[in-house]
């Protein structure tokens, strides 16, 4: 060409030099961004890029199994399906066609729709889980359609489940997902991760790192849109990575969910109240008992804030444990440890008589007692509660020996039976008295003696004590876990007995209030005779009637119902069977009245629900511990 | 190259002078077909469509399958266009080139109303611009018919100035005003890479045809604030360019799909997964089959398959650039740098944005990605430019020259470079009888230069192929 005279060849072959470099240069620069991307960065590449076509499926670990001592199931898991909906992969007719397919009405429709608009835009790629626990129809529906409908994952989720409802709900506990504060606190090492249950009370909580498991992880292969895909040949994967999720480990309980339920029919005409019972051999807890109780299942459904407001609004306080998490005034039930004290400080004898005349002058100040007694040595004052001898006894013995062997017998400390945050109870000292109400006064002394003053104990401190009583003298630690069993039912690990201590009474002083603790239930003026059940098995024990203080009146409660909470709480703390005891028994009835009449009876009936068929060949024993 | 500056040529103005007048108005004295069209060009051509048919079926079977229950629909489809498109090529080589010279301005005003009728909603909107005018079984992009008729325009324009190409009003300005008027037709889509795209041709166009540098560096200097304002001033583009300058930072926003191709390419590694086993396509890299179909190539055949591709690329240029330098005419030189701009520009914009060197511009890559418009239109830019590359018999005697030419150009490029000196000088007679055989054989040489090629081998076969450039000094 160069037709024109105009153009110079040499001008054209400028440019056009210029035109070849550029393009040289151009594909010389793809190829050099070829040769970083895929020679020298790419196995950081088909790193990340294998990070982002594989999903880690998390393979939740099933949770162990609670069993009570008879191999009764108190807490299991049972299949269920979410529903796990991603936002970003979801357009409007496949919300309508969810809602159509899981059969929900307006209300649930508009409900989802506000639910997944709500989802933050960081969270939008994520799964989210919408539906737990759907039904059968719902998850037939939604399988057959899951295929059309990218953004829908039906997911197993097994769900726990109590088949004893509420019964024993404080002890057994329950869970639910844990929340933001929860992973804060556990950190990261925990392996607790949002979605991930954790117990909330009672066994599940107090065991959570035995039941919980080990979840696994399996890495699949997937597509943009999560979907699993089967060919994982290429990316290093030849074979899907399994790491498999270690179930948790199961826990058999000392409890006795028989001895529960007949506890439950026992105090089937009370409002409110608590039962423990544990074995005086070994410390181990046949019954924790907390009335009223609520149904676990519905906890771990996910119970409205309704429901919930009204357990809270209960004036008989459904949410407390009131065998542990509450301490109560032991009244009458604290006797025998004071006369102990008196043995042992040889204050006062098995002759020592004191004349109860209806109550007992100290100053200008007269204490009341149930009824004249008469002239009552120790025993009878045990058998028949007369509250004048011991005010006597308290003059004679003091504060401090009183509290001192309430210590022995586990009173003021915690049991460490290591749930629900149990309380330590209470044993007010001098320095207390002083500090709290400007003084300390020998009055303070006289009621501590009865139980009323300032100490505080639970059920369970008293169940115990009771066992020492019994045992002569052994205190142990309350054991709620007999033994911990893998999913096939071997062996974990067994747990023994542990004494908390051995406490050093002499035979006769203790010979001398069982004997008194005899005669409570089955003796002619003992205060729980008409409790006895004749012929049945033999209970020893001791009523209370536990006033309540002035200033802990409730204010709480409608005022046309006040005056059943200022009732006194009925107490019986015994064992059984008399003669050759196995279990001790802490039977509250809150504001029962009397404890011979009101926690007596429940207590007698339990006991022989629960001991009558083994021990009614066991000897009887009238009088005496000396007997046996 | 220095011996190019140096070069004799005083038969150039003689011989030059009495063409002029033949070629000075269109439709006169057609220059006699003598050749056939570069074969090297059309195997590529043909070879890069078999090849896209294919990639295309890997990238798009998962999606396709899912979408419309067989894994074929897009193979029938592209296979459809590749056969009609690889057609419409060979159909328009043979269509000479200077029967556009007076349909230029027809189909320059076709464009431009197709352009109008997309604005004022005649047109089917994606992605929140209008680009596209369904015609039958295809959806035609009026910005790609702009910018082969602003080719057709601009080469008939430019080849029309002659030395009046260095002056301002006559040489610069119109051409920069119509390209100006394609331009803000495509911005108002909006299509910003479209009017970029025109005003590089343009530019090239007009480098390509002398226009002063200072012209071209000035426009340059005017249109840099302008671009970056037009930038900024949509929030879109603006986000692109931050997906472009860090995709990870932007992993599921505007950086997702760069991000995705990223970890394509260099999943592929050196060698590839394998044909058929990109796991990208599976719904992770949107629009696999279309603007992204490089990266499932890079996954799946690695870098010695993106290698190769570039390569066919860089030769379709080279090819090009061959072709304009022995065209017949500055009319078919013109058309050539345009088309061979045209495609280039896009199979280098569409790998760098694939590869994470430019912001994410939806562009095809020539050839290979889905899709019957572009294939259709690329086929057709390439089936202008074959005619452009055939032999044309300028005035009597030139076979004669071509005879020469074919019976030994090795020898004669051999010798030319062991001597140092003009080929011409070592056919004397032939030379004789017409000087543009002695350019061309200097020319082929040159050409092979400039494109990378191997000196002697392909350069022989190029010039044995092309036999006489007719009118060519």
């Amino acid at each position: 060409m160069l037709l024109s005279p105009r153009r110079e060849v040499g001008e054209f072959r400028k440019r056009y030099k210029w035109m070849a470099l550029v393009a040289v240069v151009v594909f010389v620069l793809l190829l050099g961004r070829m040769a970083q991307l895929q020679l020298v960065e790419g196995a950081s590449w088909q790193a990340i890029a294998r990070e982002n076509i594989t999903k880690t499926i998390t393979l939740p670990a099933t949770r162990g199994i609670v069993r009570d001592a008879r191999g009764r199931v108190i807490a299991s898991n049972r299949p269920a399906y979410s529903v796990f909906l991603t936002p970003q992969l979801l357009v409007e007719e496949d919300v309508a066609r969810i809602a159509e397919l899981m059969n929900l009405d307006e209300a649930g429709r508009d409900d989802l729709v506000r639910r997944l608009a709500a989802v933050p835009t960081r969270r939008r790629t994520h799964q989210i889980e919408m539906f737990r626990d759907i039904d059968r129809e719902q998850l037939a529906a939604l399988e057959t359609h899951q295929a059309e409908l990218p953004g829908l994952d039906v997911v197993s989720r097994p769900v726990r489940t109590y088949p004893f409802g509420s019964l024993g709900a404080h002890a057994i506990g329950y869970l639910n997902e844990v929340n933001a504060d929860d992973l804060e606190r556990l950190g990261r090492e925990s392996g607790y991760r949002a979605g991930d249950v954790i117990g909330r009370m009672g066994i599940e909580k107090g065991w959570e790192s035995e039941l919980r498991g080990r979840r696994g992880h399996r890495r699949v292969l997937v597509d943009a849109r999560g979907r699993r895909q089967r060919d994982a040949r290429s990316f290093g994967i030849a074979h899907e990575e399994v790491d498999p999720p270690v179930p948790g480990h199961d826990v058999v309980l000392a409890l006795d969910m028989e001895l529960m339920r007949s506890i439950e029919r026992a105090l089937a005409g009370h409002p409110s109240g608590a039962v423990v019972v544990v074995d005086v051999h070994s410390g181990r807890v046949r019954a924790l008992y907390s009335k009223p109780t609520y149904d676990l299942n519905e906890f771990v459904a996910g119970m409205s804030r309704t429901s919930y407001q009204r357990l809270q609004d209960d004036p008989f306080r459904p949410l407390i444990d009131k065998t542990l998490y509450e301490s109560y005034f032991p009244g009458s039930t604290f006797k025998p440890f004071s006369a102990l004290a008196a043995l042992d400080e040889a204050r006062m004898d098995s002759s020592t008589r004191v004349e109860c005349i209806g109550y007992y002058q100290i100053g200008t100040d007269r204490k009341r007692c149930t009824s004249s007694h008469g002239e009552v040595d120790m025993r009878t004052a045990l058998v028949q509660s007369c509250n004048v001898y011991f005010y006597a006894l308290a003059e004679r013995v003091g504060l401090e020996p009183l509290n001192r062997h309430a210590r022995l017998f586990g009173l003021g400390e915690r049991t460490g039976i290591g749930i629900n945050s149990e309380a330590s109870g209470f044993l007010a000292t001098r320095e207390w008295y002083a500090n709290h109400f400007g003084r300390f006064r020998v009055g303070d002394t006289l009621n501590t003696a009865i139980g009323q003053g300032n100490t505080r104990a639970t059920l369970l401190q008293l169940a115990l004590a009771y066992g020492a009583l019994a045992n002569g003298g052994t205190l142990y630690k309350p054991q709620l876990v007999e033994s911990i069993r893998h999913a096939d039912g071997t062996l974990v690990e067994e747990i023994a007995p542990e004494v908390q201590r051995r406490i050093e009474i002499p035979s006769a002083h203790l010979d001398l209030i069982t004997s008194g603790l005899f005669g409570v239930v089955n003796e002619q003026g003992g205060t729980a005779y008409d409790a006895r059940i004749p012929g049945g098995v033999e209970v020893s024990g001791k009523t209370g009637t536990a006033e309540i203080q002035r200033g802990a009146m409730r204010r709480d409660v409608d005022p046309r119902r006040a005056w059943y909470f200022q009732r006194s709480h009925a107490w019986f703390a015994g064992y059984a069977p008399s003669g050759a005891p196995e279990v001790a028994i802490v039977v509250l009835v809150e504001h029962g009245g009397g404890g011979g009449r009101a926690a007596a009876p429940p207590a007698v009936r339990i006991l022989q629900d629960y001991l009558g068929d083994r021990v009614a060949h066991v000897p009887t024993l009238r009088g005496s511990r000396g007997g046996r | 190259m220095r011996r190019a500056t140096t070069l004799p040529l005083p038969a150039a103005p003689s011989a030059s002078a009495p063409k002029r007048s033949l070629f000075a108005r269109f439709g006169q004295d057609i220059p006699k077909v003598i050749g056939p069209a570069d074969p090297i060009l059309t195997a590529a051509i043909v070879a890069l469509v078999g090849f896209g048919v294919v990639m295309v079926f890997s990238a798009s079977s998962v999606f396709a399958e899912q979408r419309y229950g067989t894994p074929f629909h897009f193979l029938i489809r592209q296979g459809a266009f590749a056969i009609l498109g690889v057609g419409a090529m060979l159909a328009i080589a043979r269509f000479d080139y200077h029967r556009y010279r007076p349909l230029t301005y027809p189909i320059l005003g076709v464009a431009v109303v197709l352009l109008v009728a997309v604005l004022v909603g005649l047109g089917r909107s994606a992605g929140g611009a209008a680009r596209w005018i369904p015609i039958g079984p295809v959806n035609v992009q009026p910005a790609e018919i702009a910018k082969l008729a602003l080719i057709l325009w601009l080469a008939y324009s430019l080849s029309k100035k002659g030395a009046q190409i260095r002056s301002f009003q006559i040489g610069f300005l119109p051409h920069v005003l119509v390209a100006g008027l394609l331009m803000l037709l495509c911005l108002k889509q909006p299509d910003f890479g479209s009017s970029v795209m025109i005003a590089l041709l343009t530019f090239v166009l007009l480098f390509t045809a002398g226009a002063r540098p200072g012209y071209l560096f000035a426009s340059v200097v005017v249109a840099l604030p302008l671009g970056y304002w037009l930038i900024t001033s949509r929030a879109y583009r603006m986000d692109r360019i931050q997906a472009f300058l860090d995709p990870f930072a932007h992993r599921y926003g505007v950086g997702y799909q760069i991000a995705e191709s990223l970890m394509s390419f260099g999943a592929g590694g050196p060698t590839g997964v394998g044909l058929g086993d990109s796991k990208q396509k599976l719904f992770y890299l949107p629009e696999a089959h279309t603007d992204f179909i490089s990266a499932i190539i890079g996954e799946e055949l690695g870098f010695v398959g993106i290698l190769a591709l570039i390569a066919v690329y860089a030769l379709i240029v080279a090819r090009g650039l061959r072709i304009a330098t022995h065209a017949a005419n500055e009319y078919g030189t013109y058309i050539a740098v345009g088309i061979t701009f045209f495609l280039g520009a896009q199979a280098f914009t569409n790998l760098a944005v694939a590869m994470g060197m430019l912001p994410t511009k939806g562009l095809v890559l020539p050839f290979l990605s889905y899709g019957g418009s572009a294939l259709l239109v690329n086929c057709a830019a390439v089936g202008i430019l074959l005619n452009v590359s055939r032999a044309r018999a300028v005035e009597g005697g030139d076979e004669v020259g071509g005879e020469l030419a074919d019976a030994d150009p090795n020898l004669a490029s051999a010798l030319a470079s062991r001597a140092g000196a003009e080929p011409a000088a070592f056919s004397p007679p032939e030379a004789a009888s017409t000087t543009t055989r002695r350019g061309a054989t200097r020319r082929n040489r040159r050409q092979g230069e400039a494109a990378g090629e191997a000196p002697a081998g392909v350069l022989g076969a190029g010039a044995k192929r092309n036999r006489v450039r007719g009118g060519t000094t």
